[in-house]
């Protein structure tokens, strides 16, 4: 055998992948030639290097991580009981209920979840609800409503424990016309009042701690509820309405998608990272922080854990947002797409409006975007964060900025205006200044290559 | 050489016997696959994509749709192929997204705050120094990154189900879909530039 056609087959013969035959002719003439020795060394420590420095640890929770989007996703059943809503297993009872009371006031003070808006009208009668139902829990003798009291008296407790005591403050002028403390409203650009309410809001099953969220880029594992009573108390001031607009009609996708790699089902991709509430919606009717109030607010939550998994929890085509609602008003919400501006008597109100663009292409997009913006940027009133572009400027300009960007034909796709609810803002009495993410995601396509099945024939060459 | 052959063919044979499990409907069963295959399909996708947040992504993505597709699944070839032949049409796909986005995000202003996951990772060594500089700041490891970032995509893909993936020259050729032949000169192909760029980088002893 001659040098050349050892070359050829010197590394099948380092990888042990040639005949009995080849094998015995190579062998022989490296043993003779020094050259071709000397080629297969080089290879062989090419291999090794490979070998010794191309492997890795994987993550940590990898599998772990994957396991849980999967049960989370319901692709596979729950193995274990999720982390419990309220906090890791090795806490106490008691700092158990304290953080989930503290939890749960943030989430009504604090405004950065997502809550459906079920419109004043049902948002009312929710408060009816639950005022009656808090009435009867404190003069009732239920076991539910002696523990609603005694987490009370714990959470006092706890609270005089705690190395700094906090006022826990809940939010709140009960306000006639502003049913929620926080709310959100899912809306589409082309938002007309007989939207349909299945289409309109997406029931998400949120648990706490088994929430996750898929971002690009990497996978957080599901975050330990957050709050805790200095968050309390500054978030209860600081109340932000979250809005989602979208621009799709339909078809779901992860908010996070990674493209053509992405999975194009209609699973749930949270928006935020903030762990969802075990259950309740805002409701504005909560007690000031004093003994016989905080029973009442104490109770409300236990109202609220005590609710049953929804079942009307529709994993519907809207992208989800990290919902919060409860089993009551899943059904009667009608749609009329209108949100209410629950902010408006507020001190130190801001509007907080997520829009999704979605586009062939979002990258592009996303830079076209960039470039109607640059005087936003230059001004500080754009900027880029995260990967999406935000915007922080009043009510009104930002409703003139997102026109005039789809008014541009230079522009790449469309962003989604909400009109009314930024026209609401502007007519207000005290207009909010406005805080817009947009993130760019790639419209679902009917058939991506991505979905056909792996055993099909790529009809790409490249990667092959 | 290697006792690959007998140690893969029992590997396959206790897959099958999980799968089976996984379809009569026992869901540990996935757990298990899982457990014995994240580390790989994670290697390969961290040494296709280059970088390490996206490759957990894409990782996920790879599970996700093995576990959507294992009806197509039908127990005619090993699972291990099965599940690095998506493994393989997923990076690829999003390598292709990376590479589209990364384009465009060139031209994105810089902000100071802008960080975090979807920012393109690069560690591109120097290589433009002396060759001392080159050692002190680069580890071999690093070295190695990059060279086989460098490699062509088809010859990476080869490379690394063969070095880092441990697969057979047959295996290699199930998962890519080529024939064995094309494997055998894209892997020697793959070695050659991976040699060189190593030796250029000063990886390599006198690699001729």
């Amino acid at each position: 055998m001659d040098c050349l056609k050892v070359r050829e087959l010197i590394n099948a013969y380092l990888d042990d992948e040639l005949s009995e035959v080849e094998t015995r002719h190579v062998g022989t003439h490296v043993h003779e030639c020094v050259s071709c020795r000397h080629e297969l060394e080089a290879y062989r420590q090419t291999r090794d290097l490979m070998r010794e420095f191309g492997r890795v640890d994987s993550p940590p929770n990898l599998a772990e991580n994957i396991r849980i989007v999967m049960e989370k996703e319901r692709l596979i059943p729950r193995r274990r009981k999720p982390l419990t809503r309220l906090a890791a297993p090795r806490m106490s009872n008691l700092s158990r209920l304290a953080l989930a009371a503290s939890f749960f006031i943030a989430l009504l003070a604090g405004g950065s979840f997502l809550a459906y808006d079920y419109f004043s009208g049902v948002a009312r009668d929710m408060a009816k609800q639950k005022a009656l139902h808090t009435q009867k829990l404190a003069q009732s003798q239920t076991p539910a409503a002696a523990k609603a009291r005694s987490f009370a008296r714990k959470l006092e407790s706890a609270q005089a424990d705690a190395q700094a005591p906090e006022e826990i403050t809940l939010t709140a002028e009960p306000d006639a016309d502003d049913p929620a403390a926080s709310e959100s409203a899912v809306m589409e650009p082309a938002a007309d009042a007989s939207r349909d309410a299945q289409n309109a809001f997406t029931l998400h099953d949120s648990r706490a701690g088994s929430s996750v969220e898929r971002s690009s880029g990497g996978y957080r594992p599901p975050p330990a509820p957050r709050a805790s009573g200095s968050g309390a108390r500054s978030a209860s001031r600081n109340e932000a309405k979250e809005i989602l607009v979208d621009e799709e009609e339909s078809g779901a996708f992860d908010v996070f998608s990674r493209g053509p790699g992405a999975l194009p089902s209609s699973h749930t991709g949270n928006l935020h990272s903030g762990s969802p509430a075990p259950a309740m919606v805002a409701d504005s009717k909560l007690a000031q922080p004093d003994g016989e109030k905080s029973v009442s607010a104490m109770a409300d939550m236990a109202w609220a854990l005590a609710q049953p998994p929804e079942p009307a929890r529709t994993r519907g085509l809207q992208p989800k947002t990290d919902g919060t609602a409860t089993t009551a008003t899943s059904t009667a919400v009608s749609g009329s797409g209108a949100t209410k501006d629950a902010g408006r008597k507020k001190s130190k109100p801001s509007l907080n409006i997520i829009l999704k663009a979605s586009s062939l292409q979002p990258a592009m997009q996303q830079q076209a975007v960039l470039n109607q913006l640059q005087t936003q940027i230059q001004s500080g009133q754009a900027k880029v964060k995260d990967g999406k572009i935000v915007l922080n400027m009043s009510a009104d300009e930002t409703l003139k900025v997102l026109n005039a960007m789809n008014a541009d034909p230079a522009g790449v796709g469309r962003v989604p205006v909400p009109e009314k609810m930024l026209q609401n803002e502007i007519k207000g009495e005290q207009p909010r200044s406005v805080t817009t993410e947009i993130i760019f995601v790639p419209e679902a396509a009917p058939a991506k290559p991505a979905e056909a099945a792996p055993a099909a024939t790529d009809s790409e060459d490249s990667g092959k | 050489m290697l006792p690959a052959g007998q140690a893969s063919e029992d590997q396959a044979a206790e897959d099958a016997e999980i799968i089976e499990r996984f379809r009569a409907g026992d869901m540990r069963a996935f757990d298990m696959i899982l457990q014995r295959y994240e580390n790989r399909v994670f290697n390969f996708t961290l040494r296709m994509l280059g970088d390490y947040q996206n490759a957990r992504e894409v990782t996920q993505d790879t599970f996700l749709r093995a576990f959507r597709y294992l009806g197509n699944y039908r127990g005619d070839g090993k699972f291990s192929t099965w599940l690095f032949t998506i493994a393989s049409s997923t990076s690829k796909n999003a390598i292709a997204y990376y590479r589209i986005r990364d384009k465009y995000r060139q031209n994105v202003m810089q902000d100071p705050e802008q960080g975090g996951p979807l920012d393109p990772l690069d560690i591109v060594p120097d290589t433009s120094g002396a060759p001392e500089n080159r050692f002190e700041q680069n580890t071999v490891s690093e070295m190695l990154t990059q060279a086989i970032k460098d490699l062509p995509e088809t010859y990476r893909k080869v490379i690394v189900l063969k070095d880092v993936n441990d697969f057979s020259y047959e295996e290699i050729s199930e998962i890519v879909g080529v024939p064995l032949g094309t494997v055998k000169s894209r892997i020697a192909r793959a070695r050659l530039l991976l040699r060189e760029k190593l030796t250029q980088l000063g990886c390599l002893g006198t690699g001729g």
